[in-house]
Formats: C-alpha cells, structure tokens, sequence
C-alpha cells in the first residue's frame, strides 16, 4: 500500500483526541453528596460492565473515526511500487507488441489497430502532469518516443502510426526497454501497459527472464494487460521454397516445392498457391489445394522458368486468410550456367588415377563417361595438385574441396602454400563453399592451427585419427540426419544403402568445436557464441561420433568429412584402409556428395536470404568503393554508405530488416571515381537482369520470421497469472473507449471507500451513543 | 374552630415553621381520627369507653350492680321492665410525630431540603394537633432516638416542639425499624402515628415497624419525603456521587446510569407503598418541589374522605 498524501499521516494523532476527552472529563467532575446512594450502587452494579463496554465501544468508533478520516486523507492506494490515484501524474510505459501476429485481423480490426487505439485511450486518460514511454517490441525492443515524455500529442501520434514487423514475439526485451523507461520516469506514480495479442511464442522464448523482469517491474508500476485480441486466427503460412533439382540453370522450366503450414485451429479450403519469379505476374503459376489440416504442412509443386542466369526472386503466395504478413515467402536463388569446382587433391596418382584421392569424387560430382560430353556438363571440375594451387585459381570457383591435402608436412606430399589458405578463407567468407576431406595426408594439429585456430574454416577441432578393428568397422546412422536438406537420406529407404557403409578409418572431431575455443595472447578462450558460427553435426557414426559437420563462416560454409572421399588404397593392400563408400553404388557416395554440392551452392545466396530482424552484413569485393543504397520493399531508399573496415574485412551494414518483402542494394560509384573492378557476383548479376534490374543492384529476400506464426496460441489470463506467480489487471482493448486505467486508478485509491467508512463510524456512533443514552 | 393566629414577632420559631398559607388551608379540615383512639380526657374522637357521656347508643337490661342511677325511668314506664341507657365516651388522641433527622435528610438546598421540609411538615402537623386540644408528641430520630418530647395539648408545648426541631441537626445514619417497634411498646393508649422520612433505610424493616404499630391499634400515616433530584435523577455530565450516610463515593456519568437508577427508586417506593397498603398504612409521597400546603391539604382532605374501618 502505498499513500499519495503520506503527510496527512499525521493527523492520525487526532484520534488521541477522544482519549484525551476521556480522561480530561473524566478528572472534570462535580461533587454531589447524595442521599439514595443505596439506588445509585444498585444501579452501577447492574451496569457498570456494559457501562463501560459501551465506553470503550464509543471510544473505539471515535478513534478509529479520526484514524480512518487521517488514513483517507493521506490517499492509500493499494498497487504496490508506485500506482496512481485518481487525478495524479503518472509516469507511463506503453510497450507495444509489433510482432507480425499482432496484424491478424480481429473481428473488424486487427490486433494491431485495437492495440493502437487502447494506447490512444490510455494516453487520453492519462492525468495532468503525466508521461508516456512508447516502447515497441516484437523480438527487440525500440523505444519509440516521444523525445519529451510529457508531450502527450506526440505520443498519440507515435502510437497511431505504430507499425508491425515481420518478426517473432520476444517480450523480455521489451520490458527491459520499459523497465529503463520507467526508471526515468520522476513521478512516484507509474504504469505500465502491455498491448499485446499474449501469443504463448513471446512469454517462453526466455520465459524465466520475462517472469522475472514483470515481477521487477511490478515492484515499481502497476502492470496493466491490454489484450488486443481474442479470436482464433485462421492462417496458412509459407514457409519454404525448396528447387526440385541440384543446381538451377537458366532456360529450364524447374519445379519448386511450395511448402504451406496451416498454423490455424481448423482447416482451410480451396487453397490457391502461386509461385511468380522477379515479381513478373506473367510467370505466376496457381494451383489450388482443396484442403489443409489444421496443423498439417503440405508441399505443392509449382514451376518457373528461369530465363536468365543470375540472382532470380522467386515468390510464393497463398491467398489472403487472417493473417496476411506470412502469407508471401520470398527467396533468391542463383542460376547458373556453370558451376566451377576446384578439387585440390592432396594423394594425386598421376600415374593410376584410379588411385588418386579424388578420383571417385570427381566422377561422383560429373557422373558422364564421354569426355565431350564432361565439357558440356553444367559443373565443370578443375583438379589440380597442392602445388598449383594458388590463389589466383580460386578466382572464379563456385566451390573448393580440399582432399586429403597435407597443410604442412612436405614428407606427406606437396603442401598448399599459406597465400592459398588465405585466399581460400577470403573465398568461403565471400559466400563460396569449402569441403575438407579427411586421408592419411590430414594431421590434426596443422589442420586445427591452420583451419581451424588461424583461418577459422574449421568446422570442428581434430582430436585425432582412429582406426577401427577389421571387424568393427564404424557405420553411418542415418537417424543422425540433422539437416531438412540431407533429410531423404533418413526418410527415404531408397537411401538406406548409406547405413551399410564400412568407415575402418575416420577422424575423432571434438564436438566442442560448436563452440570454438582458441588461446589467444591472453590465455582466455573465445567462445563464438552467434548461433550462425556454430557447427552443426549433418550426420553422426553409430557411434554417434560427428562424421559430417558444416559450419558457415561468414557468408560462406564449410563442410568437413571425418573419413576419405576415397577408399585409401595402400600399394598391396586389396582392401580399402579407410572406407568403402565409393566402392558400391548402393551405399550412396553419388547422391551423398550431389546433395552436399547442390546444399553448398545453394546456401551461397544465404547472404541474399534473410529472415527479418536480421542484421544485413554486406561482404563486397575488397577494392570496392562504392556506396550502397538500399532500397526498402515500400520504396524507401536508406544510404548506407561506403564499405568501412571491419577486422580487415570490407562490410556494407545495415539496421535489423524488419519487414518481410524484397530489398535492393544498389551500389553506385561515387563522384570522385573509383577503379574497383566488379566483382564476379557483380558479373553474374550483371548478366541475368531480366526485368531490367541495373547491373549494381542486389536482391535480398526477407522472409518473416516463421517461429512467430508456427504457434498463434495465446496464453489465457489465468495462465499468465499462474506464471507469474501474482495478477496484474486484465483488461480488453475493445472497440469503445476504454476506461480501464481510470476506473482502475479511483478503484485503487481507498479515500473514497474510507469515507464512506468514516460515515458509517460516525452514524455508527450516533446511534451507539443514543441507544447508550436512551431510557431502558 | 380556632382562628389561625399569627406568631408574634418575637416568636420567631413560630415564624420559621409555621407558614401562615400551610395552617391556614390545614387548619380547615383538622386533623381528625379515623380510628377509635384512647385519650385521657374528653375530647372530639371516638372512644373504646362506654359510659355515661353526650352520645346514647344503646339500652340494656339492668343488672344488679348497675347504679340506680342510670335507670331510664321513662323506659320502666312504658315497658315496666329495669333498663339503663348507654352512652359512647368521646376522647382525644396523642398525635406522635417521628422525623428523621438521618444524614440523608440534609439533602437539598433550601426549601427543597428534605430536613427543613420535614420539620415544617411536623410543625404544622403538630400545631393542628394541639390546636384542636389534642395532644402531640415528637420524637426526632436517626439511628436511635435524638430527641423525644412526651405528647401534651398544652398550648406552650408548640414551642417546645419548635424548638425542638429547630435544634435538630443530623449526624447518623437511619434506622427506622426497631425505632417504631420501640415506640409500639412504649405508647399503650392507641392513637395517630406520623413518621417523617426518607426511608433511606431496609424497607422490610420499616414496613415491619409500621405493621407492629398498627397491630398495637394506631392510626400510622407515612409521609415519605424525596427530593425531585432523587425521583427524577436529572444529573448530567461526570459527577461524582459522595454518599451521605456512609463513607463511600461514586464517580459516573448519571445520564447512562438513570435508567437502572429510575428503575431502582421505582421498585423501592413501588415496595413502600404496596406495603404500608398492606397494612394500612397512611403512605403520602412528598416531593419536597412541591409547596407544603397543598400537599398536606390534599393529604387532610383525603383523610376526611376515608375513615378507617
């Protein structure tokens, strides 16, 4: 309880008033000598006990009278940590949920619309005097304004022209936000008001720490809940767009599987999916889909012909249902004409190349006999041995495999040189792809320093080289499938060949390699702690020991093999020494190493596909000097500048992209002139604009965030409650004005109640006192 | 009917408690005996004696023995037959006036004062007895007898009687009881009893007392005198209530104590009188607000109205 007027406490001592009364009259008397004394004792005698309860009843009421009036003037109120009364000046936090769900239509208006206008009543109900903080939050939290907190006409304003985001729900830094805001805040009074849908996503992605920042929070405002929606919304999402075939080459008609998710509580029909590339409504093609399951998620086959190679937007979209925002999936893919590959082979046997390490690999990856044939063939392998490779043969590669290549020790072969390495960390972390394939040529410790620790491709650390026993030979397991991408490979059985692979030989990779750790000057570990420089286990041996582990590096990704691309033939040993993949077609090895191809190049426009709320990091070519623009999906264009240094790479940054649509970089040369040549993305793009998309400008595509629609479940009242282990005030942002806040506040403040008690004190005494006083 | 005569000047005793405008209105209608009483000489009221008086009542055959003188001739005449003529004796009384001179008595300012309008009560009682040739007593009491003078019709015993009261001044408590049984075995002859009191006192005592009296053949009358602040009990504020009688004291507010009080007072006087009804008792309730002469006037008037059996 806390008292707005705590001053007026001290007029509590005015009920010492009737004690002192009391014991004043009490010693004021006067002396009467008195003759029927025998009547007056008798009578005493039969009320002396109830004489004097009614005395100290009487007494009891007066006090408490002149308590009560003092405590009703000091103005309790019951809210803890600051709540208002009626007519005092509050400090007030609006903390707005701009999470995509928010824009689900909610009877005649959206959430978004209802949160709005309950912000607008809020502010107009706001007392003299008072503040308002408007923080928006989906899953980071801005603080919207307005500049001056008391300038209550710029905080309607703000609230009005609230938007949403594609982003999934985060409360926790929303209310950190707000908590700092009401940490500002002067006045001793302050509210916070949460506007949100209270999707169950936004209180359990850290839900703890959203548990415990309310709770703060409630030790300093009074918590209001403004739920701006009740309604279950009917929604189908899109959630993906994945190419039918390896590579897309331009002139093909390819297919692409459209992945909808009915995310809604019951099922929707007559479904239309359509399928438009580079937003050319002429190539949309639209099938329908009778019906779709709540919870189900259906794939629906559409196609597009690629004219032009180049960066192409393919956009999928379902018809309008409650919740538009994730109803449009954009992606980029690149079409190319040729993919170059550059296999440095480590164990080459010019003489037998049947012997050579990548001999099966190379024949895997261009699986055509006719030599003629091979130079037509769409990817283009260029083998060469450590020596030649040198950095200037990287220059227009799509893709590096590293096999079985020995980094140091000259006695295990030629070496790559340490210009190479550096090029080719340049290389992946321009967006190309990098495979390392383990042999007897591979040494842990100059792969971890020089991979790993130096250059950072390694995906995990190299413990050491374990032989199995000839009769214990490790196995794949392919329920170890992590990957959607490999996933036919767990799934379908016509892979199952796979699990029958014999490994005798394989590297132990250190699986804490997800969080590298390296000794710098300071003897300290860095732990890289972004989520995308973690690597991730493909796929794991029987032994659930890691076999294939990717990790991106920078815009680029690294797959790395625990065992050989081939099987390790030894001169007079008939039986392979380190595994007999290749030797079968049934076990797989072609479409194992297809699949790893095509995930590597086609995660090469990961740059160019973004989930919204991402950080765009722009790699450009190291000489380029020119200054990028980005143009938004609605037209607005942002200057980002020039290309700055950033620990020696060149990055164009940008803020969080937050609305789902497609973008454009756009680099223009600047006035002074530059001689930076174009990069070869640059050509590509360049080459394939077919709707007249300047040379300069790159698409990027960003999707919603999909974790938001996934589970548009909201959390009851009652749940919130049991959460957080104590009850704010609920309240429903209707369409009427809503005076939650004011009912709230007079209901908060006690005077009135404690009037009223002061009244019926007072009357009580009265007729205490005349029922004491009366004959009987 | 004797005149009321104003005291002379010097006389100032007859002054104090002798109020023209009371014995004026009592002198009227006297002070007469409803009961037979037994007086020593012939007097207005009735007598247990029968002789040879004024009043004939009856014949009766002659015995010998009887004096011959009382022979009705007259009646031998007609009848041949010895008959002698009856006569009822008339006589006074002895008036006994008690008044309580208790502590109790003291309260009261002025005219209101229970003692004074008690001993202005007796002197006017005892001037109309002495005034019509009857005799009067006064015994003045508290615990015990303070101060008797024996009954007399002399006129000079007025001033006794005066002087008597006036000298009266309280110091003891009340107890009434074994005083009127002591007075029923002292006075033989019956006659009239007035006791003047408070009756602050055990009223079975009392009540006792007076049934011993009237067993003895007296005519008693109670004048039970109450100030108007013990009928009504009118006190406000905090008071502190100092008993007369006894050591003691009370402080309380007596506006929430009156009505236990007003029930108290009227049990006890509501005791009082059922019993003195009981035993024939004369009971007379005087306010001491109320002036004397009429209320001793309508007490007279109703005596007049009501012989006792």
């Amino acid at each position: 309880m806390n008292l707005l007027a705590p001053y007026m406490l001290w007029g509590a001592a005015a009920a010492g008033i009737p004690i002192a009364l009391h014991f004043f009259f009490r010693s004021r008397y006067r002396t009467i000598p008195w003759a029927a004394m025998k009547f007056l004792l008798m009578s005493i005698e039969q009320t002396s006990r109830r004489l004097r309860f009614q005395e100290l009843l009487l007494l009891l009421a007066r006090v408490a009278m002149l308590a009560l009036l003092a405590l009703a003037l000091a103005r309790p109120i019951t809210a803890v940590g600051g709540g208002a009364g009626r007519g005092e000046a509050v400090d007030a936090v609006l903390l707005i949920d701009t999470s995509y769900s928010m824009a689900a239509q909610d009877g005649a208006a959206t959430r978004l619309e209802r949160a709005r206008k309950a912000a607008v009543n809020v502010i107009d109900q706001l007392p003299p005097h008072s503040t308002v903080q408007i923080v928006t939050c989906s899953d980071r939290a801005t603080l919207a304004g307005p500049r001056s907190p008391s300038a209550l006409d710029q905080a309607r304003g703000i609230a009005e022209e609230t938007r949403f985001d594609h982003v999934a729900s985060d409360l926790l830094p929303g209310l950190q936000e707000s908590a700092a805001a009401l940490q500002r805040g002067q006045a001793s009074n302050r509210e916070f008001y949460l506007l949100s849908d209270m999707q169950k996503l936004g209180w359990e992605q850290q839900g703890g720490a959203v548990v415990q920042s309310l709770k703060d929070l409630k030790e300093k405002a009074t918590i209001y809940m403004v739920r701006c929606g009740r309604s279950k919304a009917k929604n189908v999402a899109v959630v993906g767009i994945a190419p039918q075939s390896g590579v897309p080459r331009p002139g093909e008609r390819v297919g692409f599987a459209v992945l909808v998710r009915n995310s809604g509580s019951e099922t929707v029909k007559d479904l239309k999916v359509s399928l438009m590339i580079d937003g050319d409504a002429k190539s949309r093609e639209t099938q329908a889909l009778d019906s779709i399951g709540a919870g189900e998620m259906r794939a629906i086959t559409l196609t597009g012909k690629l004219e032009k190679p180049g960066l192409r937007v393919l956009t999928a979209q379902v018809e309008i249902d409650d919740l538009d925002a994730d109803n449009r999936f954009d992606q980029v893919i690149n079409v190319r004409e040729h993919v170059n590959v550059l296999i440095v082979d480590g164990a080459a046997q010019p003489r037998d190349p049947a012997k050579s390490a990548s001999f099966f690999l190379e024949h895997a990856l261009v699986p055509v006999k006719d030599e003629s044939e091979r130079l037509k063939y769409y990817l283009q392998v260029h083998n060469v041995s450590p020596r030649l490779a040198v950095p200037g043969r990287l220059a227009k590669q799509d893709l590096c495999i590293l096999v079985n290549v020995p980094l140091e020790d000259a006695k295990r072969g030629e070496t790559v040189s340490a210009e190479f390495l550096e090029e080719l960390a340049r290389f992946v972390r321009q967006g190309r792809g990098l495979m390392i394939f383990a042999g007897d040529n591979v040494t842990p410790d100059a792969y971890n320093r020089l991979l790993g620790e130096k250059h950072k491709l390694l995906p995990l650390a190299i413990k050491g080289v374990k032989s199995q026993p000839a009769k214990q030979p490790l196995a794949i397991d392919r329920e170890s499938v992590s990957l959607p991408a490999f996933a036919k490979f767990k799934e379908d059985d016509r892979f199952k060949g796979i699990g029958f692979v014999s490994i005798s030989r394989s590297l132990e990779l250190d699986e804490r390699g997800t969080r590298w750790e390296k000794k710098d000057d300071s003897e300290k570990p860095v732990v890289l702690k972004k989520k995308d420089e973690q690597a991730k286990v493909v796929l794991r041996y029987n032994t659930a020991m890691p076999m294939v582990a990717t990790r991106k590096v920078g815009s680029g990704e690294v797959m790395q093999f625990a065992t050989s691309a081939d099987p390790g033939w030894k001169p007079k040993d008939p039986n392979p020494t380190w595994n007999d993949w290749p030797l079968a077609p049934e076990l797989m090895y072609l479409p194992f190493m297809d699949m790893a191809v095509s995930y590597l190049l086609h995660g090469q426009t990961q740059n160019h596909n973004l989930v919204a709320g991402t950080k765009l990091s722009w790699h450009p070519q190291e000489k380029d000097t020119k200054a990028y623009t980005l143009v938004h999906p609605d037209g607005r264009a942002e200057r980002l500048g020039v290309p700055v240094d950033v620990d020696g790479k060149k990055v164009v940054t940008a803020k969080d992209l937050r609305q789902a649509g497609v973008y454009r970089l756009v680099a223009a040369v600047p006035p002074t002139g530059s001689s930076a040549e174009p990069t070869s993305e640059q050509s590509s793009q360049g080459e394939g604009s077919p709707n007249g998309t300047p040379p300069d400008e790159i698409p990027l595509a960003v999707v919603p965030d999909l974790r938001e629609s996934e589970d548009l479940e909201a959390l009851s009242d009652e749940q919130i409650d049991e959460r957080l282990g104590f009850r704010p005030i609920h309240v429903t942002a209707g369409d009427s004005p809503v005076t939650f806040s004011e009912i709230e506040r007079l209901n908060r403040e006690w005077t009135l109640w404690l009037l009223l008690g002061v009244l019926g004190l007072a009357l009580g005494e009265s007729l205490l006192a005349w029922w004491c006083g009366r004959a009987r | 009917m004797v005149a009321y005569r104003l005291p002379a000047k010097r006389d100032y005793r007859m002054a104090e408690y002798l109020h023209p405008d009371v014995i004026s209105r009592a002198q009227v209608l006297g002070v007469k005996a409803r009961a037979i009483v037994e007086g020593l000489r012939v007097g207005e009221h009735r007598s247990p004696y029968r002789g040879f008086s004024v009043e004939f009542v009856q014949h009766r055959e002659y015995v010998p023995g009887d004096d011959v003188r009382h022979i009705d001739w007259k009646s031998y005449g007609r009848s041949e037959r010895y008959t002698i003529k009856q006569y009822e004796q008339e006589t006074n009384f002895a008036g006994h006036i008690l008044v309580d001179a208790s502590r109790s008595m003291l309260y009261g300012e002025g005219a209101t004062n229970k003692l004074e309008y008690a001993k202005l009560l007796a002197a006017s009682l005892a001037y109309l007895v002495i005034h019509q040739r009857d005799s009067a007593s006064l015994s003045i009491f508290d615990a015990g007898w303070r101060q008797r003078l024996p009954a007399s019709g002399q006129p000079g015993h007025m001033q006794t009687i005066l002087r008597a009261l006036e000298n009266t001044r309280p110091e003891e408590k009340t107890s009434i009881g074994p005083l009127l049984h002591d007075l029923a075995q002292q006075v033989s002859r019956r006659g009239l009893v007035f006791l003047i009191s408070d009756c602050f006192d055990e009223p079975a005592g009392i009540l006792d007392g007076l049934r011993h009296l009237r067993f003895d053949g007296h005519e008693v009358t109670l004048f039970h005198v109450l100030h108007p602040d013990e009928v009504d009990f009118p006190f406000g504020g905090m008071v502190k209530f100092e008993a007369m009688e006894e050591k003691g004291q009370v402080l309380t507010r007596p506006q929430m104590i009156r009505p236990a009080y007003m029930k108290a007072l009227k049990r006890f006087l509501k005791d009082m009188q059922t019993g003195c009804e009981k035993h024939r008792v004369d009971y007379v309730l005087m306010n001491t607000s109320r002036p004397l002469g009429p209320a001793l006037t309508e007490y007279l008037a109703r005596r007049l109205r009501v012989r006792m059996m």
